[in-house]
């Protein structure tokens, strides 16, 4: 019946074309050539085996090199055998070093990975082993290789686990983790192939943008990039984009004025937009800081600093939550990452908010940082020459990979058909009351002895609901931001007998839970128990992520249970107002029961559906907005290239075209004469202009970016009015870097030693941090629009009204 | 300007889209020529001349001449605006398709969808309407306009309106998504424009034939150039609030023509209120053609006074856009609505409170700048009508003769020349050509960018 459902939903797929190949079939004729040279090679001992490696890597090279200059895509004749010859060793290297035998599955993913598809693997079907032939494959075209995973500790992991498999095939590989020095880094860049998370290469592409020295850039190229656990990287993640700040000079606010303000306004001084996360004053919070203060009216506009510090601090203190957003760590606070649960090293919060948030927990005051880049996942990702990726549920969202990155979905029928039951949610009214049956159930799962994994959304939540197990004598594993050097061995516990684990949704992706744990005898005793039961504790704000959660159990044939709890007072239902969908009479009555009411059930998958669609929606507009920003970006950065890259003799060629540019030549060449330590001077004052131009104009593009969106009250289209002023304003500014160019170098060239670039405020950034930008400028762009318009054009429907009230008078007369 | 059309044609995809939109416009106007069978052609124009002015003339100007004809696109594009207008309103009203439209694509794709099944249903009732209408009516002199009355007409008729209305929207669609500009609102301005060469062409005649003069074709066309001018040159125009938002860093340097105002346009309602202003003058003339009323004197004296050329007719028109202007500004803009927006985000206007003031005074501002637009929108409408009659005072009662006497000839009989469009079309053509004309230069800028900035990708340094 299950079955039948599914084909029928196969058929009706293809018939709307949907961008789904169902099985792979396309990659089952290599799979049988690769079989084939598989048992040839398996018969080999392990000099013969390296010999053959060797061999076919000087036959091969060069085929696959050819074929990466032509970008042709076609297989031709002498890839599809040299790919084969490729894969077949790949495939037998692993199970040589690692004792694992990739499944027909796995070399078919392998096979389409390497075709640029988007692969959908069922969770514990071994892709991190999938990604091992295409990526030998990519490192023989003599490209830079890099498996982009989801968090640090897989890339770790992952690097270490499948290394003894690439070194067999004579593959460097290397990892790039969180809090890595520049030196390693650069070196794990320059291996074959590289393990990282996709943020933490964007952000080195990003720091690299801003490198003062020529060998100062971590990264090497762009060839082939994997990305494992794609759906949460290019869908989830991409509408995020990574920011690079520096400290800005001067302008050091007073955070804790502003924070004792916030601290002391009443509650009717402000109004909260939970769902938008936003606060402002109240006509009755104006009055009163206006009289407290004595400033006068506070939208003047000269008190605007100090509007805009109440309005962080306000921020500070209603919407962003201690161990919620953020925790507090060795005297300063530590940001969590929405999506792995994880501290963020090295990130802030926007403009004054970090502060203000340190003024709040009572630290010492964080500085005002300047954003000095920024990059979305989606243009870094765009830049690889090959982009493939793999996940466990890429088919719902196929036309989006499609859309935006060209990648046509791939779906890998399981090793083993899954026996994991799914079971419909359960729906309380309140958190309380969902809390307390979830600790009844796993008491009792508990004590039958069967493995627990509870999945929360939040830091905040995972420590209530440990607590009360604990108080009800259950002993639980923790894993949230705070523990994370314990990871990898409570997930790897996970699945022992009796064990319960409760984590933030990070834990899911790509770590293996076994049945039983370490202990192999176990694993029939959890198996006879049903398997490893997955309850999580709200909906996320994708279905996607539930599915990751709930493919945790199950895997690999293996039996097991899911289920998601919901109160209704779950935030992301109160941020989408579940309370105005369902029907006054259909509301359920406060109590421990479970909601049995289809329509209370239906409006909660709404809500997440809603999410869905605004977050798409959101991403859709950031990578509108941002293209042009992008392609300006990467002109300059050409140009900042050549300086430096340049010898000091070629620099003065990137003066710009001016008349002035010939004296100025040779005032230059005369300095560097009688001061030729001061050679790289006129480099970093270069590069420094180039960098402080691009600062101001990111800031001017965030600022436009805020209030284009009332283009729409006179019927203009914003994105296109936004276009116009960025490209007017950049061609501005192109020139405005020639003249601040030429005069920087005027007052140098005149005296060198005492007009060093760093006098001139042109050094390099003393740090930088990282941001990311969670309130996004279009969401409220979205929702305003729209009811305007409706509400507009509703009028014109009296026109037709009137005619066929005529038509009914003329033709009712006649009769 | 020969520069900028080179530009356009050099860049293949500008060209290929201009090049689709300009095919399926002629797919459009071939589908003008063929008429639903079963139709007497001489009857039927023989009708439209005997009701000039009463509410079918405006039909038929949305449908491009067709309805007039009562070729296979007689319906136009009329239900699918119709259709959408009713699907955008239930949007606000009705819960169920509010979720939808915030589901993002999926649930846009879905009413797009509703929208499609909307104008098949309404194409289905008007073709029904206007098939019975039909058969009901005779234009007298040249008899019936329906050659076989019966069910098999009526749906043969249903059937091909229904397909025609239902071709167009697709055209309209593939437009928008192929070609360039709004597809929906190029298919009504091809069916105004394409009226230009005959307007020539009879113009020519009548300067050959001696019936216009060469100074009245001269100042025709100034006149012409002139309105077209001022159109631009109002919808254009807008007042600039200027917003802060105290939420961002400050003490930043100030960035010249950074759009951080909130523009509200002299004209913000655009050509809906002339519309408005026509249909509830056409009810009068139209009900004045039931026989019942058509014998009552002063019923008649009434209609005599309203009539579409009488200078009671161009006042009450008038008024009734002024009207219809503020009333559509006070729809489709809600200050209190915009103000708490801005307020919810830390914007304000420097010196003025968030909230209730913030309201009051950008009301303040539209009330002015409604005025200024309404008063433009009734000189634009009323301007062909005094070009081809003048204000003939002389029907006004009492003062009427007096009037004629003293005013000179051109006032009151007008200067007789025969202006192309009526103020609704000509507002119509030129909001849309300028809508176009926008895209295709954001188009091209983009291009023109993405031209310089080919091959380029990002690289690592040593890459």
């Amino acid at each position: 019946m299950a079955h039948g459902r599914q084909r029928l939903k196969r058929w009706v797929g293809r018939l709307q074309g949907r961008p789904v190949d169902w099985g792979g079939q396309a990659f089952r004729g290599d799979l049988a050539a690769i079989r084939e040279q598989g048992r040839r090679l398996e018969t080999l001992d392990n000099p013969g085996f390296a010999e053959e490696v060797r061999r076919c890597r000087e036959a091969v090279r060069p085929v696959l090199a050819v074929e990466e200059i032509t970008g042709n895509s076609e297989r031709n004749r002498d890839r599809c055998i040299a790919l084969q010859r490729c894969f077949a060793l790949a495939v037998d290297a692993c199970r040589r070093a690692l004792g694992m035998r990739p499944y027909d599955s796995q070399v078919l993913a392998g096979l389409a990975l390497d075709a640029g598809k988007m692969v959908q693997m069922q969770t514990g079907e071994g892709k991190t082993l999938a990604a091992v032939a295409p990526a030998f494959v990519g490192a023989l075209a003599g490209q830079g290789v890099h498996v982009l995973t989801f968090n640090d500790y897989l890339a770790g992991r992952d690097a270490e686990w499948m290394g003894p498999a690439y070194r067999m095939l004579g593959v460097e590989v290397a990892s790039v983790v969180q809090g890595m020095d520049p030196a390693p880094r650069r070196a794990a860049y320059a291996a074959d192939v590289t393990y990282a998370t996709a943020k933490e290469a964007g952000f080195d592409l990003l720091r690299d943008s801003l490198v003062r020295s020529v060998s100062a850039p971590v990264h090497r190229g762009f060839g082939l990039a994997i990305v494992d656990e794609a759906d949460s990287i290019l869908i989830d993640e991409a509408r995020i984009p990574l920011v690079i700040a520096g400290r800005e000079q001067g302008g050091e606010g007073r955070p804790d004025w502003f924070a004792a303000i916030a601290a002391g306004l009443p509650s009717d001084g402000y109004l909260i937009d939970e769902g938008a996360r936003n606060v402002s004053l109240s006509e009755a919070g104006y009055a009163r800081l206006e009289s407290e203060l004595g400033c006068g009216p506070l939208v003047d506009a000269g008190n605007l600093e100090l509007l805009t510090g109440i309005h962080c601090a306000l921020h500070a203190h209603l919407l962003l939550h201690r161990d919620v957003d953020y925790i507090v760590r060795d005297g300063e606070i530590a940001l969590v990452d929405a999506h792995t649960g994880r501290v963020a090293e090295k990130r802030r919060l926007p403009d004054d908010l970090h502060a203000a948030v340190q003024a709040k927990e009572q630290l010492a005051g964080g500085q005002r940082g300047a954003v000095l880049g920024s990059l979305t996942l989606e243009h870094f990702l765009s830049g690889y020459r090959r982009l493939s990726g793999m996940t466990a549920t890429a088919e719902t969202s196929a036309e989006e990979f499609r859309d935006f990155y060209g990648l046509e979905t791939v779906v890998i029928e399981p090793h083993r058909p899954s026996r994991r039951i799914d079971h419909p949610d359960r729906i309380y009214t309140d958190g309380e009351a969902k809390r307390r049956a979830l600790v009844r159930e796993i008491e009792e799962e508990h004590r039958r002895g069967r493995p627990v994994l509870v999945g929360t959304a939040s830091v905040a939540e995972s420590e209530l609901l440990a607590g009360q197990l604990s108080g009800a004598g259950v002993p639980c594993n923790v894993l949230n931001a705070r523990r994370d050097a314990e990871e990898a061995r409570i997930v790897a516990e996970a699945g022992a007998l009796g064990a319960v684990t409760i984590s933030t949704n990070m834990a899911g992706r790509g770590t293996d839970i076994r049945l039983g744990g370490r202990d192999e005898s176990q694993r029939e005793a959890v198996l006879a128990l049903g398997g490893l039961l997955v309850l999580g504790t709200a909906r996320h704000e994708s279905r996607r992520i539930d599915d990751q959660l709930r493919g945790r159990a199950g895997r690999q044939g293996d039996p097991g249970e899911t289920r998601f709890s919901i109160g209704l007072d779950d935030p992301l239902l109160t941020r989408y107002g579940i309370e105005k969908m369902v029907p006054e009479p259909r509301w359920p009555a406060p109590g421990d029961e479970p909601v049995d009411d289809p329509v209370v059930a239906f409006e909660t998958h709404r809500a997440q559906r809603i999410v869905e669609g605004e977050n798409l929606e959101v991403r859709r507009t950031l990578e509108r907005y941002s293209a042009i920003v992008k392609q300006q970006h990467e002109r300059l950065s050409q140009r900042r290239g050549r300086c430096l890259t340049a010898s000091t003799g070629e620099l003065v060629d990137e003066l710009g075209s001016e008349e002035r540019n010939e004296s100025l030549r040779q005032a230059v060449g005369r300095a560097l004469e009688t001061h030729p330590e001061c050679a790289d001077d006129v480099r970093q004052i270069l590069l420094g202009h180039h960098d402080r131009i691009w600062r101001e104009h990111l800031a001017h593009v965030g600022e436009l970016r805020q209030t284009i969106h009332l283009q729409s009250v006179a019927r203009l289209d914003p994105l296109a009015v936004f276009q116009k002023e960025i490209i007017d304003a950049w061609d501005r500014r192109q020139a405005e870097l020639d003249q601040r160019i030429q005069a920087s170098l005027e007052v140098w060239a005149a005296d060198p030693e005492r007009h060093p670039p760093l006098q001139q405020g042109l050094g390099a950034p003393a740090a930088t941090w990282t941001y990311l930008i969670t309130d996004d400028p279009f969401r409220h762009q979205l929702l305003g629009e729209l009811a305007g318009t409706a509400k507009g054009l509703g009028i014109v429907a009296i026109f037709p009204v009137v005619f066929a009230w005529w038509i009914y008078t003329r033709f009712f007369w006649k009769r | 300007m020969m520069d900028a059309f080179k530009n356009i044609w050099s860049i293949p995809e500008l060209r290929r889209r201009i090049l689709y939109t300009f095919g399926m416009l002629g797919v459009y106007r071939i589908g003008s020529h063929i008429p639903t069978p079963g139709i007497d052609k001489d009857a039927l124009r023989t009708m439209f001349e005997q009701n000039a002015g009463s509410i079918l003339g405006f039909v038929d100007l949305f449908s491009g001449g067709n309805f007039a004809n009562l070729t296979i696109f007689a319906l136009g594009i009329m239900p699918y605006i119709t259709a959408s207008i009713i699907l955008q309103l239930l949007t606000v009203v009705w819960p169920y398709l509010e979720k939808l439209s915030k589901e993002g694509e999926a649930g846009r794709k879905k009413i797009t969808q509703y929208t499609r099944y909307g104008t098949v249903v309404l194409s289905v009732v008007q073709g029904f309407g206007i098939a019975l209408l039909l058969e009901s009516m005779s234009s007298g002199t040249a008899g019936q306009i329906v050659l076989n009355p019966g069910w098999s007409f009526r749906l043969m008729t249903v059937l091909t309106l229904t397909t025609g209305t239902a071709f167009l929207m697709w055209l309209g669609e593939q437009i928008s998504e192929r070609g360039i500009g709004n597809g929906i609102s190029l298919i009504i301005y091809a069916g105004i424009v394409v009226g230009l060469p005959g307007a020539i062409i009879s113009t020519v005649q009548d300067l050959k034939s001696g019936t216009l003069n060469a100074i009245q074709v001269l100042l025709l066309i100034i006149l012409m150039v002139a309105v077209i001018a001022a159109i631009v040159f109002v919808e254009r125009a807008q007042r600039r609030i200027p917003i802060q938002y105290a939420r961002r860093v400050v003490g930043r340097r100030v960035y010249g023509g950074s759009s951080t105002y909130m523009p509200l346009r002299v004209n913000s309602a655009g050509v809906i209120p002339v519309i408005f202003a026509s249909s509830v003058l056409a009810i009068p003339s139209t009900l004045g053609t039931i026989p019942a009323l058509a014998n009552v004197g002063w019923i008649q004296e009434i209609l005599r006074q309203i009539d579409y050329s009488a200078p009671l007719y161009a006042l009450l028109y008038f008024a009734a856009i002024v009207f219809f202007c503020f009333f559509y500004v006070s729809i489709i803009f809600n200050p209190m609505d915009q103000a708490d927006n801005m307020k919810k985000y830390g914007g304000f206007i420097p010196g003025i409170r968030p909230g209730k003031r913030t309201a009051e005074y950008i009301d303040q501002i539209l009330t002015r700048l409604t005025f200024a637009g309404s008063v433009y929108l009734g000189l634009i409408s009323i301007l062909p009508m005094f070009l081809i009659s003048g204000f003939r005072v002389q029907l006004l009662p009492g003062v009427g003769p007096y009037l004629d006497r003293i005013l000179p000839d051109f006032i009151t009989t007008g200067l007789g020349v025969k202006f192309f469009f009526g103020g609704t079309s000509l507002l119509i053509v030129v909001g849309v050509a300028m809508d176009t004309v926008q895209q295709i230069e954001s188009q091209l800028i983009m291009r023109h960018y993405e031209g310089f900035m080919k091959g380029t990708r990002i690289k690592g340094r040593r890459g």
